[in-house]
């Protein structure tokens, strides 16, 4: 079941900005590490302040952005702004 | 045997459209302004053939584009020849500087193609009259970097037509640019010829740039290499090619020189005022004979070792410059024979009497 | 608790591919990504054959997967103009910076836009020279301080800044010619938006596009990413207004 509609999504990548109209209310943001640059653009455009500058670094050097999970609206402003496209957007539906 | 009444310049037209041809880009300059003229006769006459229903005569001449200049054209015979297509372009010696840097990347990128020199007077605006001035130019550079063009010089409109078609071959089967040096005297000249039999070769082009299409890797033309490892690899790739080609395709013709003692060492038109030279030289006695090197690169530097090593001991040179073939000769003589030049420029043809009184005084 | 349930907001990109060696914070970054998008969207990745410049994006090609050629400073139109003409059914983008396009191409430029070449131009101006350190472009806007202008770029020494869409606005043939700008979430959407109305102008053969996209140069204005972006909103857009100024 969970094979079938991730395959639905795949091939119809419309799928994907027709249910988040549905605006399920949690929504989880994964940071590629090993590609972020510390550049914090994302830091600067995101409306709730989630992003910050972290004191890791990556394998490049780069001090990396973390992202707390305090109620993230999911609008996608981050996703946008990255010039690396490390960014990804998950909406996240509990189990059990 | 068809024969045909053309000058040198409709010649190297008509034997790009037999070896197929498929874009033309070029800018007018003198003495080859016909080259660009014919090809859009041809090329209209064509889309009239096809507005009014019929079947043009050269279906696969595509693309024919007067650029905005030199540099342009040189670009985009580079744009085509990574496409996969057998592109060429025409110019004369203040062009080819301009397109040198051209030269350079389409060498570095292996991407074939043909490029036309009717040299003419130089350095500078020069004169419009022929010379023979730009064999540094284009044998030994021209471009920066370390590359070679397959350089191919004719001696008659039946020549013109015959390395053209020979250039297509020789480019598409080693990926290199090539070049055909004519003079102005063989462009603007007709002559009657029959038509010689050219195999007509083709190759396949799998590094083409057309759309990844059905491949799952993409293909990129590049000749930008940031640390040193790559740089050694490409440039071993181009010596094994430019090696294998020195082996393969030197060509010359020699006349009347089994017997010779002193040699004429002569290309393009010089070798042909050298032959009558050579037949009066010969009535009078004198045992002298011609080497006319048909690739200037690959040098036929072997053939010259050959002759002195035994036979020949004064070698002639005649050329229009004041002394760029000649030291390609002295090369392979490698001081066993003494080398006399006669220089001939500012665009006068040497004459056969000229050249018979510098053989009496030779020998 | 089993685990949560993702499903992914955005189709996971197939063209551009991130891990770039661009500066943090750089404009190239944001364009490759959306020039990434708008070729997954139309679904042309297949047929695109795309023209690097000399400079930073030398090496645009290892980022975007797509067929491509690099060629010399400047002269990619004329390489656009023998690949379209001879392969009529591929889509050719050409990407250049502020000097590949106005100051040693400017010659290709005009006469490709003259002759209503059918390929897509992406122009992408930042008032610099980036590669080889920050010199002076042909669209340094006056006053603005680099390594040949120390004292700032005066009109007497150096002449004021060239609008290239201004200039090409001039032309009969280009039938798409609009000036944008990436400084914030906004105007990015809506570069992706000319960018896919640049390359649809292609694929309808209608004729020349060319999409101007003001971006930053943090590294060699010496600032950070989002003061960069400040300056490209205030003081660029004077001398740039953006605006669409042809859409035959």
């Amino acid at each position: 079941m969970k094979e079938r509609f991730k395959n639905l999504l795949h091939e119809n990548k419309m799928c994907y900005r027709r249910f988040h109209l549905i605006r399920p209310l949690l929504y989880q943001v994964k940071i590629l590490e090993d590609g972020c640059k510390g550049c914090q653009l994302c830091v600067h455009v995101c409306p709730k302040h989630l992003l910050k500058l972290s004191s890791r670094t990556n394998e490049r050097g780069y001090f990396i952005v973390e992202w707390e999970d305090m109620g993230c609206i999911g609008c996608g402003l981050c996703y946008v702004i990255c010039p690396e496209q490390t960014i990804r957007i998950y909406a996240k539906i509990e189990n059990g | 045997m068809d024969r045909w009444y053309l000058t040198g310049n409709e010649a190297i037209v008509e034997g790009a459209l037999r070896a197929g041809l498929n874009a033309f880009f070029s800018y007018p300059i003198t003495p080859a302004n016909e080259i660009i003229e014919t090809f859009a006769k041809k090329y209209f006459e064509d889309r009239e053939r096809e507005r009014r229903g019929e079947k043009p005569f050269y279906p696969e001449f595509k693309v024919f584009l007067q650029m905005e200049s030199e540099i342009a054209s040189i670009n985009a015979v580079m744009g085509g020849a990574a496409a996969g297509f057998r592109v060429m372009t025409s110019s004369s010696s203040p062009g080819i500087s301009l397109k040198t840097e051209g030269i350079s990347y389409l060498a570095a990128c292996e991407l074939p193609c043909v490029i036309v020199n009717i040299m003419r007077g130089g350095p500078g605006l020069g004169s419009i009259q022929p010379e023979q001035s730009d064999y540094f130019q284009a044998v030994k550079g021209g471009g920066h970097g370390d590359y070679k063009l397959i350089v191919l010089a004719p001696s008659s409109a039946k020549e013109m037509f015959e390395y053209t078609i020979m250039l297509f071959n020789l480019t598409d089967k080693y990926r290199n640019p090539g070049m055909l040096l004519a003079d102005g005297y063989l462009g603007q000249m007709k002559e009657s010829f029959e038509v010689p039999d050219v195999k007509i070769e083709k190759y396949e082009k799998p590094w083409a740039v057309t759309g990844m299409g059905d491949r799952e890797t993409q293909n990129v033309i590049e000749s930008l290499y940031l640390i040193p490892e790559p740089m050694i690899e490409a440039k071993k790739r181009l010596f094994e090619k430019y090696k294998q080609i020195e082996a393969n395709e030197v060509r010359y013709e020699t006349y009347k020189a089994d017997d010779a003692k002193i040699l004429i060492a002569a290309y393009g038109t010089c070798s042909r005022v050298a032959k009558e030279a050579i037949d009066i030289a010969r009535e009078n006695g004198i045992k002298v004979g011609l080497i006319r090197p048909i690739t200037l690169w690959p040098f036929p530097y072997k053939i010259f070792v050959d002759f002195t090593t035994h036979q020949v001991d004064r070698i002639l040179v005649v050329e229009m410059s004041f002394g760029q073939f000649v030291e390609d000769v002295r090369l392979g003589v490698e001081g066993r024979a003494e080398v006399k030049l006669f220089a001939c420029y500012g665009g006068i043809l040497p004459t056969e009497e000229e050249i018979l009184k510098k053989i009496r005084e030779f020998s | 608790m089993r685990a949560p349930f993702l499903i992914p907001k955005y189709p996971e990109p197939e063209t551009y591919l991130g891990h770039t060696h661009y500066c943090p914070g750089c404009g190239h970054g944001i364009l490759h990504k959306i020039l990434g998008e708008v070729i997954d969207e139309l679904g042309i990745r297949k047929k695109v054959i795309m023209i690097e410049p000399i400079g930073c994006s030398v090496i645009a090609l290892n980022y975007l997967k797509v067929d491509g050629i690099q060629g010399p400073h400047g002269r990619a139109p004329a390489i656009a103009t023998a690949i379209k003409r001879l392969r009529p059914e591929s889509i050719v983008i050409t990407y250049q910076g502020d000097g590949d396009l106005a100051a040693i191409g400017t010659n290709e430029i005009i006469h490709a836009a003259n002759r209503g070449e059918l390929f897509t131009v992406i122009f992408i101006n930042n008032a610099v020279y980036g590669m080889t350190g920050g010199q002076m472009a042909p669209t340094t806007i006056i006053g603005q301080k680099t390594t040949t202008t120390p004292t700032g770029r005066s009109t007497i020494y150096s002449g004021y800044p060239l609008k290239i869409c201004e200039l090409l606005d001039t032309l009969e043939a280009p039938v798409y010619l609009e000036r944008v700008s990436l400084h914030d979430v906004e105007h990015i959407f809506k570069t992706k938006a000319a960018i896919r109305k640049a390359i649809l102008k292609q694929i309808e053969k209608r004729g020349f596009s060319l999409v101007e996209v003001l971006s930053n140069c943090p590294t060699n204005w010496k600032m950070s990413p989002e003061e960069s972006w400040e300056f490209v909103k205030n003081e660029m857009t004077k001398y740039f207004p953006l605006k669409l100024f042809r859409d035959k």
